[in-house]
Protein backbone atom coordinates (compact mmCIF):
# COMPACT_ATOMS: atom_id res chain seq x y z
CA UNK A 1 0.00 0.00 0.00
CA UNK A 2 1.31 3.42 -1.19
CA UNK A 3 0.81 6.13 1.40
CA UNK A 4 -0.71 8.82 -0.08
CA UNK A 5 0.30 12.42 0.21
CA UNK A 6 -2.56 15.22 1.41
CA UNK A 7 -2.46 17.64 -1.45
CA UNK A 8 -3.08 14.35 -4.12
CA UNK A 9 -6.15 13.26 -2.03
CA UNK A 10 -7.45 16.80 -1.84
CA UNK A 11 -7.24 17.43 -5.38
CA UNK A 12 -8.97 13.50 -6.46
CA UNK A 13 -11.50 14.48 -4.08
CA UNK A 14 -12.36 17.86 -5.77
CA UNK A 15 -12.07 16.68 -9.30
CA UNK A 16 -14.63 13.68 -7.96
CA UNK A 17 -16.97 16.53 -6.88
CA UNK A 18 -16.84 18.63 -9.95
CA UNK A 19 -16.95 15.26 -12.24
CA UNK A 20 -20.10 14.09 -10.56
CA UNK A 21 -21.64 17.42 -10.55
CA UNK A 22 -20.78 17.60 -14.62
CA UNK A 23 -21.93 13.78 -15.02
CA UNK A 24 -25.66 15.38 -13.65
CA UNK A 25 -25.48 17.91 -16.22
CA UNK A 26 -25.01 15.60 -19.01
CA UNK A 27 -27.91 13.47 -17.01
CA UNK A 28 -30.33 16.31 -17.59
CA UNK A 29 -29.37 17.00 -21.14
CA UNK A 30 -29.51 13.51 -21.68
CA UNK A 31 -32.90 13.31 -20.55
CA UNK A 32 -34.10 16.52 -22.24
CA UNK A 33 -32.40 16.19 -25.84
CA UNK A 34 -34.87 16.93 -28.70
CA UNK A 35 -33.29 14.31 -31.09
CA UNK A 36 -31.48 11.19 -31.10
CA UNK A 37 -28.34 12.83 -32.01
CA UNK A 38 -28.27 14.61 -29.31
CA UNK A 39 -28.60 11.65 -26.98
CA UNK A 40 -25.76 10.06 -28.66
CA UNK A 41 -23.14 13.35 -28.07
CA UNK A 42 -24.03 13.41 -24.65
CA UNK A 43 -23.85 9.45 -24.08
CA UNK A 44 -20.43 10.05 -25.54
CA UNK A 45 -19.37 12.59 -23.35
CA UNK A 46 -20.75 10.73 -20.38
CA UNK A 47 -18.12 7.76 -21.52
CA UNK A 48 -15.34 10.73 -20.88
CA UNK A 49 -16.85 11.69 -17.77
CA UNK A 50 -16.22 7.72 -16.82
CA UNK A 51 -12.83 7.67 -18.05
CA UNK A 52 -12.12 10.93 -15.61
CA UNK A 53 -14.25 9.15 -12.65
CA UNK A 54 -11.63 5.89 -13.00
CA UNK A 55 -8.55 8.38 -12.96
CA UNK A 56 -9.99 9.96 -9.97
CA UNK A 57 -10.25 6.55 -8.44
CA UNK A 58 -6.60 5.39 -9.18
CA UNK A 59 -5.35 8.45 -7.13
CA UNK A 60 -7.48 8.33 -4.16
CA UNK A 61 -7.01 4.00 -4.19
CA UNK A 62 -3.13 4.40 -5.17
CA UNK A 63 -3.27 1.52 -6.97
CA UNK A 64 -2.39 1.48 -10.88
CA UNK A 65 -4.64 -1.25 -12.19
CA UNK A 66 -7.18 1.07 -12.69
CA UNK A 67 -6.02 2.61 -15.50
CA UNK A 68 -6.35 -0.48 -17.59
CA UNK A 69 -10.30 0.39 -16.82
CA UNK A 70 -9.84 3.94 -18.75
CA UNK A 71 -8.00 2.19 -21.46
CA UNK A 72 -11.03 -0.18 -21.97
CA UNK A 73 -13.85 2.35 -21.78
CA UNK A 74 -11.72 4.51 -24.35
CA UNK A 75 -11.74 1.44 -26.95
CA UNK A 76 -15.41 0.11 -26.02
CA UNK A 77 -16.86 3.76 -26.52
CA UNK A 78 -15.39 4.79 -29.29
CA UNK A 79 -17.32 1.50 -31.21
CA UNK A 80 -20.51 2.53 -29.01
CA UNK A 81 -20.87 5.58 -30.98
CA UNK A 82 -19.92 4.47 -34.78
CA UNK A 83 -22.55 1.76 -34.28
CA UNK A 84 -24.98 4.29 -33.50
CA UNK A 85 -23.99 6.46 -36.56
CA UNK A 86 -24.35 3.32 -38.34
CA UNK A 87 -27.87 2.70 -37.17
CA UNK A 88 -29.18 6.04 -37.39
CA UNK A 89 -28.28 6.20 -41.05
CA UNK A 90 -29.70 2.77 -42.03
CA UNK A 91 -33.02 4.35 -39.92
CA UNK A 92 -32.72 7.00 -42.22
CA UNK A 93 -32.37 5.21 -45.82
CA UNK A 94 -34.87 2.65 -45.28
CA UNK A 95 -37.87 5.85 -44.59
CA UNK B 1 19.35 10.57 -43.83
CA UNK B 2 18.84 14.48 -44.21
CA UNK B 3 15.20 13.55 -45.51
CA UNK B 4 14.40 11.19 -42.04
CA UNK B 5 15.98 14.16 -39.82
CA UNK B 6 14.22 16.89 -42.12
CA UNK B 7 10.93 14.76 -41.34
CA UNK B 8 11.09 14.37 -37.95
CA UNK B 9 11.87 18.07 -37.46
CA UNK B 10 8.52 18.88 -39.05
CA UNK B 11 6.56 16.04 -37.12
CA UNK B 12 7.72 17.82 -33.80
CA UNK B 13 6.80 20.99 -34.95
CA UNK B 14 3.18 19.80 -36.17
CA UNK B 15 3.14 18.01 -32.57
CA UNK B 16 3.70 21.65 -30.75
CA UNK B 17 1.61 23.35 -33.60
CA UNK B 18 -1.41 21.12 -32.85
CA UNK B 19 -1.30 21.55 -29.08
CA UNK B 20 -1.26 25.18 -29.06
CA UNK B 21 -4.18 25.13 -31.10
CA UNK B 22 -5.66 22.73 -28.46
CA UNK B 23 -5.09 24.74 -25.89
CA UNK B 24 -6.56 28.19 -28.09
CA UNK B 25 -9.32 26.27 -28.70
CA UNK B 26 -10.46 25.43 -25.19
CA UNK B 27 -9.80 28.57 -23.77
CA UNK B 28 -11.94 30.06 -26.57
CA UNK B 29 -14.44 27.53 -25.80
CA UNK B 30 -14.29 28.06 -21.94
CA UNK B 31 -14.60 31.47 -22.41
CA UNK B 32 -18.25 31.31 -25.12
CA UNK B 33 -19.50 29.11 -22.35
CA UNK B 34 -18.98 30.79 -18.66
CA UNK B 35 -19.76 34.27 -20.53
CA UNK B 36 -23.62 34.58 -20.04
CA UNK B 37 -24.53 36.13 -23.70
CA UNK B 38 -23.55 33.67 -26.65
CA UNK B 39 -21.78 36.00 -29.28
CA UNK B 40 -21.70 33.77 -32.12
CA UNK B 41 -22.42 33.65 -35.49
CA UNK B 42 -22.40 29.87 -36.94
CA UNK B 43 -21.99 28.83 -40.30
CA UNK B 44 -21.23 26.00 -42.59
CA UNK B 45 -18.95 26.33 -45.17
CA UNK B 46 -17.63 24.17 -47.89
CA UNK B 47 -14.09 23.82 -48.75
CA UNK B 48 -12.53 22.45 -51.99
CA UNK B 49 -9.98 20.22 -51.56
CA UNK B 50 -6.35 19.88 -53.02
CA UNK B 51 -5.10 17.19 -51.25
CA UNK B 52 -6.64 13.40 -52.22
CA UNK B 53 -5.43 10.73 -50.06
CA UNK B 54 -7.09 9.85 -46.98
CA UNK B 55 -4.57 9.99 -44.75
CA UNK B 56 -3.99 13.51 -45.46
CA UNK B 57 -7.99 13.82 -45.11
CA UNK B 58 -8.06 12.42 -41.82
CA UNK B 59 -5.21 14.27 -40.58
CA UNK B 60 -6.95 17.73 -42.09
CA UNK B 61 -10.39 16.64 -40.25
CA UNK B 62 -9.07 15.76 -36.85
CA UNK B 63 -6.52 19.32 -37.11
CA UNK B 64 -9.98 21.58 -38.43
CA UNK B 65 -12.28 19.59 -35.71
CA UNK B 66 -8.95 20.84 -32.76
CA UNK B 67 -8.49 24.30 -33.81
CA UNK B 68 -10.80 27.25 -32.50
CA UNK B 69 -14.01 27.56 -33.18
CA UNK B 70 -14.18 24.99 -36.24
CA UNK B 71 -15.83 20.98 -36.66
CA UNK B 72 -15.71 19.62 -39.66
CA UNK B 73 -19.36 17.99 -40.81
CA UNK B 74 -18.97 16.12 -44.31
CA UNK B 75 -16.89 14.96 -46.92
CA UNK B 76 -18.59 14.87 -49.98
CA UNK B 77 -18.63 11.06 -51.99
CA UNK B 78 -15.52 12.14 -54.45
CA UNK B 79 -13.45 13.11 -51.50
CA UNK B 80 -13.53 16.86 -53.36
CA UNK B 81 -15.40 19.12 -51.35
CA UNK B 82 -14.80 19.54 -47.12
CA UNK B 83 -17.80 20.69 -45.17
CA UNK B 84 -17.24 22.67 -41.61
CA UNK B 85 -19.28 23.95 -39.11
CA UNK B 86 -17.77 27.55 -38.33
CA UNK B 87 -18.28 29.27 -34.42
CA UNK B 88 -17.05 32.45 -35.37
CA UNK B 89 -17.77 33.43 -39.51
CA UNK B 90 -17.40 36.73 -40.89
CA UNK B 91 -16.93 35.83 -44.23
CA UNK B 92 -17.41 32.28 -45.65
CA UNK B 93 -14.44 33.49 -49.05
CA UNK B 94 -12.02 34.68 -45.85
CA UNK B 95 -12.43 31.78 -43.88
CA UNK B 96 -11.90 28.99 -46.89
CA UNK B 97 -8.59 31.09 -47.76
CA UNK B 98 -7.44 30.78 -44.75
CA UNK B 99 -7.92 27.18 -44.23
CA UNK B 100 -6.07 26.59 -47.96
CA UNK B 101 -3.59 28.77 -46.96
CA UNK B 102 -2.85 27.69 -43.10
CA UNK B 103 -3.74 23.89 -41.85
CA UNK B 104 -4.05 22.29 -45.65
CA UNK B 105 -0.44 23.62 -46.49
CA UNK B 106 0.91 22.46 -43.05
CA UNK B 107 -0.93 18.33 -43.72
CA UNK B 108 0.71 18.67 -47.18
CA UNK B 109 4.16 19.43 -45.91
CA UNK B 110 3.99 16.69 -42.82
CA UNK B 111 2.53 14.27 -45.36
CA UNK B 112 5.18 15.20 -48.56
CA UNK C 1 6.98 17.65 -3.74
CA UNK C 2 7.08 19.92 -6.87
CA UNK C 3 5.55 16.80 -8.92
CA UNK C 4 2.86 16.11 -6.89
CA UNK C 5 1.53 19.46 -7.04
CA UNK C 6 2.00 19.99 -10.56
CA UNK C 7 -0.28 16.41 -10.82
CA UNK C 8 -2.88 17.64 -8.04
CA UNK C 9 -3.17 20.86 -10.55
CA UNK C 10 -3.37 18.93 -13.87
CA UNK C 11 -5.86 16.66 -12.11
CA UNK C 12 -8.15 19.21 -11.10
CA UNK C 13 -7.64 21.30 -14.51
CA UNK C 14 -8.93 18.27 -16.52
CA UNK C 15 -11.58 17.44 -14.07
CA UNK C 16 -12.72 21.56 -15.01
CA UNK C 17 -12.70 20.86 -18.58
CA UNK C 18 -15.23 18.12 -18.42
CA UNK C 19 -17.65 20.36 -16.19
CA UNK C 20 -17.08 23.20 -18.60
CA UNK C 21 -18.00 20.21 -21.41
CA UNK C 22 -21.06 19.24 -19.67
CA UNK C 23 -22.05 22.99 -18.79
CA UNK C 24 -21.38 23.43 -22.54
CA UNK C 25 -23.61 20.37 -23.49
CA UNK C 26 -26.23 21.39 -21.48
CA UNK C 27 -26.45 25.53 -21.79
CA UNK C 28 -25.42 25.86 -25.75
CA UNK C 29 -27.86 26.62 -28.32
CA UNK C 30 -28.10 23.85 -30.76
CA UNK C 31 -26.80 20.39 -31.21
CA UNK C 32 -23.40 21.10 -33.89
CA UNK C 33 -22.74 24.29 -31.42
CA UNK C 34 -23.07 21.40 -28.03
CA UNK C 35 -20.68 19.25 -30.57
CA UNK C 36 -17.84 21.81 -30.29
CA UNK C 37 -17.75 21.30 -26.46
CA UNK C 38 -18.06 18.12 -25.98
CA UNK C 39 -15.56 17.39 -28.67
CA UNK C 40 -12.59 19.56 -27.43
CA UNK C 41 -13.43 20.25 -23.79
CA UNK C 42 -13.72 16.89 -23.11
CA UNK C 43 -10.77 15.15 -25.08
CA UNK C 44 -8.59 17.53 -23.67
CA UNK C 45 -9.66 16.95 -19.90
CA UNK C 46 -8.83 13.29 -20.77
CA UNK C 47 -5.40 14.54 -21.80
CA UNK C 48 -4.87 16.68 -18.77
CA UNK C 49 -6.07 14.03 -16.32
CA UNK C 50 -3.50 11.34 -17.95
CA UNK C 51 -0.89 13.07 -17.90
CA UNK C 52 -1.01 13.42 -14.33
CA UNK C 53 -1.35 9.87 -13.56
CA UNK C 54 1.99 9.42 -15.53
CA UNK C 55 3.23 12.15 -13.42
CA UNK C 56 2.10 10.59 -10.27
CA UNK C 57 2.88 6.56 -11.35
CA UNK C 58 6.94 7.01 -13.02
CA UNK C 59 6.64 3.30 -14.03
CA UNK C 60 7.07 2.95 -17.82
CA UNK C 61 4.55 0.87 -18.30
CA UNK C 62 1.99 3.36 -16.76
CA UNK C 63 3.56 6.09 -18.81
CA UNK C 64 3.11 4.14 -22.24
CA UNK C 65 -0.50 3.16 -21.41
CA UNK C 66 -1.43 6.70 -20.73
CA UNK C 67 0.29 7.58 -24.05
CA UNK C 68 -1.43 5.14 -26.11
CA UNK C 69 -4.48 6.61 -24.63
CA UNK C 70 -4.28 9.43 -25.20
CA UNK C 71 -3.41 9.32 -29.05
CA UNK C 72 -6.08 6.98 -29.33
CA UNK C 73 -8.75 9.27 -28.12
CA UNK C 74 -6.95 12.14 -30.17
CA UNK C 75 -7.59 10.23 -32.85
CA UNK C 76 -10.77 8.86 -32.55
CA UNK C 77 -12.68 11.84 -31.14
CA UNK C 78 -12.58 13.64 -33.89
CA UNK C 79 -14.37 10.55 -36.29
CA UNK C 80 -17.01 10.22 -33.71
CA UNK C 81 -18.07 13.78 -33.96
CA UNK C 82 -17.87 14.34 -37.65
CA UNK C 83 -20.01 10.80 -37.88
CA UNK C 84 -22.92 12.23 -35.88
CA UNK C 85 -22.50 15.51 -36.46
CA UNK C 86 -22.94 14.07 -40.62
CA UNK C 87 -25.75 12.04 -39.48
CA UNK C 88 -27.20 15.09 -38.03
CA UNK C 89 -27.34 17.46 -41.06
CA UNK C 90 -28.59 14.02 -42.85
CA UNK C 91 -31.94 13.86 -40.43
CA UNK C 92 -32.27 17.76 -40.70
CA UNK C 93 -32.02 18.55 -37.13
CA UNK C 94 -32.44 22.13 -36.84
CA UNK C 95 -30.27 24.94 -36.34
CA UNK C 96 -29.75 27.92 -34.27
CA UNK C 97 -31.92 30.68 -35.71
CA UNK C 98 -28.38 33.11 -35.95
CA UNK C 99 -26.93 30.75 -38.41
CA UNK C 100 -25.93 32.61 -41.21
CA UNK C 101 -24.97 30.53 -44.15
CA UNK C 102 -25.57 26.64 -44.67
CA UNK C 103 -23.84 25.76 -48.14
CA UNK C 104 -24.01 21.74 -47.29
CA UNK C 105 -27.77 22.16 -47.54
CA UNK C 106 -27.66 24.33 -51.08
CA UNK C 107 -25.82 20.90 -52.37
CA UNK C 108 -28.92 18.68 -51.02
CA UNK C 109 -31.09 20.72 -52.45
CA UNK C 110 -29.24 20.53 -55.64
CA UNK C 111 -29.19 16.43 -55.86
CA UNK C 112 -33.12 16.49 -54.99
CA UNK C 113 -33.15 18.45 -57.91
CA UNK C 114 -30.77 17.81 -60.85
CA UNK C 115 -30.51 14.33 -58.90
CA UNK C 116 -26.47 14.59 -59.54
CA UNK C 117 -23.95 14.62 -57.20
CA UNK C 118 -21.93 17.30 -59.05
CA UNK C 119 -22.23 20.80 -58.29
Amino acid sequence: MILLSTVITNAANVAMGMLLLAFFLAFWRLVKGPSLPDRVVVLDLIASLVIGITLAITFLSGEKVYLNVAVMIALITFMGTVAFAIYLKKRYYDK
Amino acid sequence: MKYIFVKIVQVIAFAGFYLWELLKANLVLAYDILTPTHHMKPGIVEIPLDIKSDAEIVTLVNLITMTPGSLSLDVSEDKKRLYVHVLYLEDPEAYREEVKTGLEKRVKEVWS
Amino acid sequence: MISEWISAVLLVLGAFFMLLAAIGVLRLPDLYIRMHAATKASSFGALLMLVAVSIHFPVAYVIIEAALVIIFIFITAPVASHMIGRIAHLLKVPKWEKTIIDELENRIHYDEKGGKTDD
